[in-house]
């Protein structure tokens, strides 16, 4: 039963309570490089949480063959293998979300969220419970980044998913969709969270992160 | 020793598997990569050039387009067939745009009226740069037979070589406008050379 | 040389298309050091070494090795792990030969890897079709727009500090917001290039 239960947990929690994106402040360049619309945010989402499920199944496998010296490099090879099919995959049968992603797509390698389970919880636990923990994340982030393109779709080019659902009563406002509107769409839902749920948004400078990435001093050196 | 020998091992045969099965994805879908890029582009050109029914690739357009940084963008021309007659080309044309690339391809007949113009697959914004494909941006360069430089305007348009911008992307205006005007000028050298024969 | 060229690569990487404020590669950094202006202009040393150097070895790996060999497929992977061995190499030398470089941009060397920046310029540099010089100029210039980016933001968030801000929008969220207004003011550069 607690295995069940243990399942249901690793599951749900990347959706809200430890929600990647709202929550950790991982993965925040695609986040807001590519929620210009919602239909990005989905494509996005996806192919991250296709990435995710994979490199989490097969370093959780791989646990007790790597290394601990060689992790990381081993990680990040496998995540970019992953990547890359994803990538070709979307090429073969999806071009045009291919196009409209860009090197966001390849970009998904460096992308703190994949790493950080790997690190954190793909290294430590069996497939299935890792498996779930990566669906559970990629929904979460999927979420994320469909509520952002939302919001900026919206205000910013009075569509959502290209339907025309504000029949002009504003005008749009232009710069949501622009770069700025990135930072500031997601500055504002964050102070959202902090305001109307006990969440807290817990962006501990990347310390969150496993690599060595931002000013934590907690990250490790990558030995090759 | 062992603490290097087993890593080692560990990670090149890591990369081994990685890369067999990179391979093979590769060989599952490189064909239909091609095949779709190919039929998109078939496509295109019978949406620019309705009149003709078939293509054949210009072979003198490396000559005239190699070594002139206006007409380089010209990726590939195609003369439009119907029966024995050619009735105009076909260009394709990538410019720089805001997001990267974007691959133009532009019709225009015998007579050096733009029949058509498709923008392909970009990474433009959407809501902005995205908007060339749409109406009524693209519809501004059909029909018209240029007698002078196309150029990009805002909001005042007094002739049909003036070409009104999608606002707030400017950028990518420009550069379809650019590649029109690739087009229009290889398509009158090689009018020029007799091509047309 | 193309002069003309080289100059419009510079311009677009460092204002025009700026890769944090308008390409948002290297965000994580950008929020994340960007506290302080020492560790900011530390942070942004040793992204410019490392992009210059990426951008040069990647392009000409990509050329070399994997467009021959028909393998360009394997970029992504390729790149993320050359760019990996990459900064070790980097942190090895400079420890070794430039010890005053190394104090000042040592602990964030190892930061790097991960920098989507970094695997961003080697992408770009291909995607661009730029030649080997330009694909180095470019690293440069990248490396140096995200400087600029970081250091302006570093300045404006120093400032924050001092400022009554309502509760729900301290830390990330203002920073955020903060961020929006700087990346506003570099849109003021789009018209420099035709």
């Amino acid at each position: 039963m607690s295995v069940v239960k243990d399942g249901y947990k690793n599951l749900t929690k990347g959706i809200i309570k430890e929600n990647p994106v709202f929550r950790l402040v991982l993965g925040t360049c695609p986040t807001l490089a590519i929620t210009t619309s919602a239909e990005n945010g989905i494509g996005m989402g996806i192919a991250a949480t296709v990435v995710l499920i994979g490199s989490n199944a097969v370093i959780s496998l791989l646990r007790k063959v790597i290394p601990d010296k060689v992790r990381i490099p081993a990680y990040i090879t496998i995540i970019a293998g992953f990547v890359t099919i994803v990538q070709m995959l979307l090429k073969a049968y999806l071009p045009a979300i291919d196009k409209q992603l860009g090197i966001y797509i390849p970009l998904i390698v460096v992308n703190c969220i994949i790493l950080a389970r790997a690190e954190m919880f793909a290294s430590k636990n069996g497939v299935i419970m890792s498996i779930l923990d990566a669906i559970g994340m990629g929904i979460g982030f999927t979420l994320a980044l469909l509520t952002l393109g939302t919001i900026r779709e919206v205000l910013g080019n009075g569509t959502w998913f290209g339907m025309d659902i504000t029949g002009g009563i504003f005008e749009p406002v232009l710069i949501m969709i622009l770069p700025p509107g990135g930072f500031l769409a997601f500055g504002f839902v964050l102070s959202a969270i902090n305001k109307f749920t006990s969440l807290k948004v817990e962006h501990k400078d990347c310390a969150s992160c496993p690599m060595p990435c931002g000013a934590s001093g907690k990250g490790e050196e990558v030995k090759l | 020793m062992h603490d290097v020998v087993k890593p080692t091992i560990v990670l090149f045969v890591i990369c081994t598997i990685i890369t067999l099965a990179l391979a093979f994805t590769n060989l599952m879908t490189k064909d239909r990569i091609d095949e779709m890029i190919k039929t998109k582009q078939e496509d295109d050109r019978r949406r620019v050039l309705s009149l003709a029914e078939s293509f054949e690739e210009v072979a003198e357009l490396e000559e005239i387009v190699s070594g002139n940084e206006d007409l380089n963008i010209v990726k590939e021309a195609y003369r439009g067939i119907k029966g024995e007659e050619t009735v105009g080309n076909v260009f394709l044309v990538e410019s720089k745009g805001y997001g990267g690339p974007i691959t133009i391809t532009v019709g225009i007949d015998v007579e050096g009226k733009i029949t058509g113009v498709e923008i392909g697959d970009n990474s433009e914004t959407p809501g902005l740069g995205a908007k060339a494909k749409d109406e009524p941006f693209i519809s501004q360069f059909v029909g018209i037979i240029p007698q002078e430089p196309l150029k990009v305007v805002k909001n005042n348009k007094t002739k049909s070589e003036e070409i009104d911008a999608i606002s707030s992307a400017t950028i990518t205006s420009k550069a379809v406008t650019k590649a029109v005007q690739a087009a229009v000028d290889t398509n009158a050298e090689l009018m020029k050379r007799g091509g047309n024969s | 040389m193309d002069w003309y060229k080289l100059m419009v690569i510079v311009i677009g990487a460092l204002l025009v298309e700026n890769f944090v404020l308008s390409k948002f590669l290297g965000i994580c950094p950008f929020l994340g050091v960007s506290k302080k202006l020492s560790t900011a202009l530390g942070m942004g040393g040793a992204v410019i070494f490392v992009m210059t150097i990426a951008s040069g070895v990647t392009r000409l790996l990509y050329d070399c090795l994997l467009v021959p060999f028909g393998l360009g497929y394997l970029q992504t992977i390729a790149f993320i792990l050359v760019i990996a061995a990459l900064v070790q190499l980097v942190e090895v030398v400079l420890k070794r030969f430039v010890p005053p470089l190394y104090k000042a941009l040592g602990i964030y060397l190892p930061l790097i890897t991960t920098n989507c920046a970094v695997l961003g310029v080697a992408l770009l540099n291909i995607e661009e079709g730029y030649n080997l010089l330009e694909s180095v100029v470019y690293g440069f210039s990248g490396g140096l727009g995200f400087t600029l980016g970081l250091v302006l933001f570093a300045g404006v968030r120093e400032r924050l500090e001092y400022c009554d801000i309502p509760k729900s929008f301290e830390g990330l969220p203002i920073a955020l917001i903060a961020a929006a207004l700087v990346s506003v003011s570099f849109f003021g550069f789009q018209g420099l290039i035709e």
